[in-house]
């Protein structure tokens, strides 16, 4: 006849106790219990948001054991998908991971924002994006100065460039205004749309951003950005294709636009940007679907 | 208390407990038994995406990479995941360096269809597109690359084409994709896979009508010219597919890609590696 024995400690027979566990580690792989005492790793066992290097280096990309990290490759942070059910007027991704072992500060080196399959209710759309920090300010300020250089082309073969002072406050992606994204308002979700629709603009691409803050060019006199000198800096490139014919049956017109844009910025104060917001600058357009997506790579010269 | 025991019956009558005194050298998918066993199987430490730092959503899932060594009259990919199906991919990134096999200095296009279930599906006539490209003889210019074909034969139907060059097929030299590696084989002043063909990527919206290859921030490059010098390299991308003229003919999700020469029905075949990645819609 069983009986019940109450004992968090068995003894093994060379005598050593054996202390049966009672919580599971918080360790990020699928590790599972059952009420009957099974523990088990699902198929998975772990996962990561970043790659590394396969030797601990230096900042300067040096490999040797005295090091004591390895730099990590491309992260990825952050994700966001709207439906025709789900929608925003903007979104804002975390550009910036936390820290990992051996990271005493988290400076972002690069971000870049991806973007697939964007529609909007309407055709106002003007794609735009702004860098955030922390608090959700847009780190460019009144005492910025920029360039910016753009080009698109469409069916007709031409492409056009421009170069000027872009506004400071947010950064527009197009050029050209007669050829912008059109949409419309959706009852359903284009991903999953069998027949033609008008307004579908299937906008794709992608932002790129190299972020310098004024205060890591600034704290570090062995800092690689040091060589930027004073201020802050920014260096962005962006590529974005998208329909802008409203009505699906037309055929006159190529339905797709080409486009890159080139930024760079500076300024006497720049801070840390930590967020990423895309949205559109003027209008109350709604994104009606897309999917979004942020991976980023740190500065080197910050992981010890 | 302590119980001095190597065994502890259970308590339902079942088999014995053992108790565990080591733990397996690996981790990975750690086992306990009934018994009280810990084991770990001999399975391959692999990582197929990786899973954001904010609410831990997948990126990119690589689903598929075939390398074809030797000609082939198509290349296809396929995915096959379980965990996320065709119907889980909102966009796939396909990566590619094909070359020919056959007809030296000729020009050609190598197509491309999506497929379901193995059978290609391209919503070819009534969609349209647009690219960029740059050609050493007129610069950066628009495009109207690469027409779909919804119709006609396997040959002849196709969502999109890449313009290269083929090159000899002489012995060892491309009648082996490996071999194009290898100094030896692959040496100077012999016709050589890095002499034609094709590399680059295409990015597809995976809608269920609508569909193509509407993102393509790296294009390809690929040579056309059909002398011996590099006269006519071409950078193309953007190439988008919308069903404009007719509703789509196929609104399955598409779960592979295939690859052909356009004569491939004479032989013209084709090697080299093709990668499939998919970005899965879940978020949370």
């Amino acid at each position: 006849m069983a009986s019940l024995i109450k004992t968090n400690k068995i003894s093994t027979p060379g005598g050593e106790d054996f202390t049966l566990p009672t919580t599971l580690p918080s360790e990020q792989s699928s590790l599972t219990s059952t009420s009957t005492g099974q523990l088990g790793y699902g198929s998975l066992g772990f996962s990561t948001d970043a790659l590394t290097t396969n030797n601990k280096v230096n900042k300067d990309g040096e490999a040797g054991s005295n090091f004591n990290s390895q730099v990590q490759g491309e992260t990825l942070v952050d994700k966001a998908r709207f439906t025709n059910s789900s929608t925003a007027n903007a979104v804002t991704l975390e550009a910036l991971p936390t820290l990992r072992t051996g990271q005493v500060a988290a400076n972002l080196q690069r971000t870049r924002l991806s973007f697939c399959g964007v529609n909007f209710s309407d055709n106002g759309f003007r794609p735009s994006i702004q860098l955030l920090d922390s608090s959700n300010n847009n780190i460019i300020n009144s005492s910025s100065s920029a360039q910016a250089l753009r080009s698109s082309t469409n069916y007709s073969g031409n492409s056009s460039r421009y170069s000027s002072n872009p506004n400071v406050s947010y950064m527009p992606m197009l050029y050209n205004e007669s050829y912008r994204p059109t949409g419309a308002s959706a009852s359903s979700e284009l991903f999953n749309q069998t027949t033609r629709r008008d307004g579908t603009a299937m906008m794709n691409g992608f932002v790129e951003v190299v972020c310098i803050s004024s205060a890591a060019s600034s704290t570090n006199a062995n800092d690689y950005s040091n060589a930027f000198g004073a201020g802050g800096q920014l260096l962005i490139r962006s590529y974005c294709v998208f329909r802008y014919d409203y009505t699906s049956s037309a055929t006159s017109n190529n339905s797709i636009i080409g486009f890159f844009n080139v930024f760079s910025h500076s300024t006497a104060t720049l801070n840390q940007m930590k967020k990423i917001k895309f949205y559109s600058h003027t209008g109350s357009t709604v994104m009606n679907e897309g999917l979004f997506w942020t991976e980023s790579t740190m500065n080197p010269g910050k992981i010890t | 208390m302590t119980v001095r025991t190597d065994k502890i019956q259970a308590l339902t009558g079942s088999a014995p407990l053992t108790l565990p005194t080591s733990l397996p050298t690996s981790s990975k998918s750690l086992q306990v038994s009934t018994t009280g066993v810990i084991s770990a199987p001999n399975v391959a430490t692999t990582l197929t995406n990786l899973t954001s730092s904010v609410n831990s959503n997948p990126g990119w899932v690589l689903l598929s990479h075939v390398e074809q060594d030797s000609g082939a009259e198509t290349i296809t990919v396929t995915n096959s995941s379980t965990t996320y199906p065709a119907s889980d991919i909102y966009c796939y990134d396909i990566k590619y360096h094909l070359a020919s096999d056959n007809e030296n200095n000729s020009a050609a296009n190598i197509r491309w269809s999506p497929m379901v279930s193995g059978v290609r599906k391209p919503n070819g006539n009534g969609l349209y597109g647009y690219g960029m490209r740059v050609l050493s003889s007129s610069g950066f210019n628009g495009t109207t690359n690469a027409p779909a074909s919804g119709t006609s034969d396997a040959y002849n139907s196709y969502m999109g084409q890449i313009q290269y060059k083929r090159q000899y097929n002489n012995n060892p030299n491309n009648t082996s994709y490996s071999l194009n590696f290898d100094k030896s084989a692959a040496s100077y002043g012999r016709p050589y896979a890095g002499d034609g063909g094709a590399q680059g990527t295409l990015r597809f919206y995976n809608g269920s009508g609508y569909q193509g290859s509407n993102i393509n921030p790296e294009g390809n490059s690929s040579r056309i010219s059909t002398g011996n010098n590099y006269t006519n390299t071409q950078w193309a991308t953007c190439v988008s597919t919308m069903p404009v003229s007719n509703n789509p003919t196929h609104t399955d999700k598409v779960d592979g890609f295939a690859f052909w020469d356009s004569q491939s029905n004479s032989s013209r075949f084709i090697m080299g590696y093709v990668q499939l990645w998919g970005m899965p819609k879940t978020v949370s």
